[in-house]
């Protein structure tokens, strides 16, 4: 009874963050702020994918916004987008997949990684993201531990220049 | 007499709580920094892993609630500076844990489909996702750093002094000395 309560009160307090935080991305600050700074595609509720589609639009000749245009919205229809920019389907889809999962690791629809479309395993790039995951850690721990050492050390020279009590 | 030391029951062997402390947060650590490498196990598995790290997050709140809630009661009162810089850093932490884990189950494009909720994702959700993520590096950094003495403590009473052990060296007395 009392883990549920205690649940209950952690639950009600994140429930309480992300309340304010809609909250705040209703505001027209928000809207203002992040509808300036964002591409067509993502004012719309999605992330822009021209920059993702730039391999596949170099692959097919094509430029990167008419890739995205012709697909349309996620999941993309090659159908579609080949008979649009008069391409082969398979051309495409084939140019498209490489592409993204060269961007996102995965298809959005995830129906990259049973097809094995993302980079799984380990590899160079695991790594270097491993290393950029632990880095901050490691520099938080070391600076931290350095500045406490260097404050005891200090702490400890101040108390052995404090002339000694006469007795 | 034997009988009756043998009927005793033997009490039933517990883990002390610094232990499943210990192993909790090994857990979270392992699977916060693989579930942030995305390219590495893909969106299904980085979904379902960020709302299993929810849940062993709130484990890990409940199995602090005491020091939760001492240190709330004399946060504004008197306490000393790091146990404040520390209860301001979790504070912190711990936004910053909510936000990236509900703008994730916002975004979610995988794991929320197949439970059969879908929702309509704005930008905002997304570029919160990417930003608490990176904030939450450098505050898990802190927060470590801050608690750095408790886990080398940890480790070496629950890691190092069992793997070493058998290596020990003994030290034999001398027959004379026994005698």
């Amino acid at each position: 009874m009392k883990t549920l309560i205690r649940l209950t009160i952690i639950l009600l307090v994140a429930l309480a963050v992300v309340g304010i935080t809609y909250g705040a991305s209703q505001s027209s600050w928000a809207t203002q702020q992040f509808g300036a700074t964002s591409g067509a595609g993502e004012a719309r509720g999605r992330p822009d994918m021209t920059a993702s589609l730039a391999d596949a639009a170099a692959t097919l000749g094509v430029s990167a916004e008419a890739l995205s245009a012709a697909l349309g919205d996620m999941p993309p229809d090659y159908a579609s987008a080949a008979a649009t920019l008069g391409l082969d389907e398979a051309e495409v889809q084939a140019a498209v997949d490489a592409s993204l999962a060269t961007s996102f690791g995965a298809r959005p629809d995830g129906g990259g990684e049973e097809r094995g479309g993302h980079e799984s395993g380990f590899n160079a790039n695991t790594l270097a993201a491993f290393v950029r995951i632990l880095l901050p850690v490691v520099l938080m721990v070391a600076g931290v531990t350095l500045l406490r050492s260097v404050a005891g050390w200090l702490g400890r020279r101040r108390a052995q220049a404090q002339p000694m009590p006469a007795r | 007499m034997t009988t009756k030391l043998s009927s005793r029951r033997r009490p039933a062997r517990r883990l002390s709580e610094t232990l499943k402390n210990f192993w909790l947060d090994i857990a979270i650590f392992v699977a916060f920094v693989i579930d942030w490498n995305l390219r590495l196990i893909g969106l299904t598995i980085h979904e379902w892993l960020g709302i299993a790290l929810g849940a062993l997050l709130l484990y890990h709140l409940l199995m602090h609630w005491n020091w939760i809630v001492a240190v709330g009661r004399r946060l504004i009162s008197r306490l000393p500076a790091l146990e404040r810089i520390k209860a301001l850093v979790d504070i912190l932490f711990f936004v910053n844990m909510v936000l990236l884990i509900a703008s994730g189950l916002w975004i979610s494009e995988v794991a929320m489909r197949q439970i059969g909720i879908t929702a309509e994702p704005g930008v905002l959700w997304r570029r919160l996702h990417t930003l608490s993520a990176d904030w939450a590096l450098w505050l898990l950094g802190l927060h470590l750093a801050l608690n750095w003495r408790w886990i080398t403590n940890a480790a070496r009473r629950y890691l190092w002094q069992p793997l070493t052990r058998p290596f020990a060296t003994r030290t034999i007395q001398p027959k004379e000395s026994l005698q």
